[in-house]
């Protein structure tokens, strides 16, 4: 208890924003160049395969602390049981609006499950992982925006979080939203088809949200500069969601 | 290499604490642009895909020539970037979504 009472809140105690904010700068001297993901209570830290702290997803806050500086217990989840099924395929119905996964059990006999993803618990989910970004990272990944984009359309995002841009290459066009995949789309006779959401998060992002490890803007910077660079990998490296799929985000 | 001096050439790398965190260099200071080098071939070989502008269109960065300090954008001499001239942007590994 006497231990506790010399902790101090914004320097022992800090948020879990402004831990990311103090991993970043110790881990740049360790060519940590994009900074370290921030773990978030209750969300899923999904890392890029190859990614050098992938074990990062494995660790789970044990505690925290209150404004006041009082400690709290975070409930752990037991550990998953070993399962008799195995998975052998899913896939998501437009039609009845349901992720549909196979199974197959130790007889062979298939079974089937069906997932129906709630889209509010996406959005509410989003505002949990949103602890994770710096308010200042997310001001000057808008300043860099602002320096690729034409100034109308930076007001545009500034307003409401969308703008659009045409490739050169392929004549698709691309609705870049803050916090939310990238809709492409094609024009043909004065009227927009839409071909999927791309869903794209540089070093990894939180299970069940639209959120990356990094902030929003940042992502938006990370699809654009993709589109314009190198769309081909763009889409390579996205995952290509439904439009009408909750990950899709429309 | 020093950091936010945006005048000059260098790297702005996507950061989870940052935004983006900006690392330049002097091209007229050969231990930082030795540094720039090295942290440039370190960035390619950790999979980060690197950004640049030449003229009004943007290029993936597919190789780094450290003998002669250029970008390499394409197959041909004219596709090569002096680093000394850039200002390129660097995303680490994509993990889908």
């Amino acid at each position: 208890m006497g231990e506790e009472a010399k902790l101090e809140v914004g320097k022992d105690l800090v948020t879990l924003a402004q831990a990311s904010r103090n991993l970043a700068e110790s881990s740049i001297g360790r060519q940590d160049w994009s900074g370290l993901p921030i773990p978030v209570p209750g969300l899923r830290l999904v890392l890029e395969p190859r990614y050098k702290h992938k074990a990062m997803e494995n660790f789970s806050w044990k505690e925290c602390y209150d404004e006041t500086g009082v400690r709290h217990a975070i409930p752990q989840e037991p550990p998953p049981q070993t399962s008799e099924f195995r998975r052998v395929n899913s896939w998501w119905s437009d039609r009845y609006q349901v992720t549909v996964n196979v199974f197959q059990d130790k007889q062979g006999r298939a079974w089937f499950s069906l997932d129906k993803v709630d889209r509010l618990s996406f959005a509410l989910q989003t505002l949990e992982a949103a602890s994770a970004w710096p308010v200042e990272a997310e001001q000057k990944a808008q300043k860099k925006l602002a320096s690729l984009i034409p100034e109308n359309l930076f007001e545009l995002y500034l307003l409401t979080g969308h703008f659009t841009e045409t490739s050169n290459r392929s004549q698709v066009t691309y609705l870049f939203r803050k916090g939310r995949p990238t809709i492409a789309m094609r024009e043909r006779e004065g009227c927009a088809y839409w071909l999927c959401a791309l869903c794209l998060h540089p070093i990894g992002y939180y299970g069940d949200t639209w959120a990356g490890v990094m902030c929003p803007t940042d992502e938006v910077i990370a699809h654009l500069l993709m589109m314009r660079g190198s769309e081909e990998k763009f889409w390579a490296n996205a995952n290509q969601h439904p439009i009408d799929h909750p990950a899709a985000g429309v | 290499m020093q950091n936010n001096t945006e005048t000059l050439p260098g790297i702005d790398v996507l950061n989870t604490g940052y935004g983006d965190f900006e690392l330049s260099f002097d091209p007229n200071k050969p231990d930082e642009v030795q540094k720039a080098k090295e942290t440039i071939t370190d960035m390619l070989k950790r999979g980060y895909a690197i950004f640049v502008k030449q003229g009004k269109e943007t290029f993936r960065v597919r190789k780094f020539d450290a003998d002669k300090n250029v970008f390499i954008i394409g197959s041909t001499p004219a596709e090569e970037v002096p680093i000394a001239e850039a200002r390129a942007t660097a995303v680490g590994r994509s993990a889908g979504g």
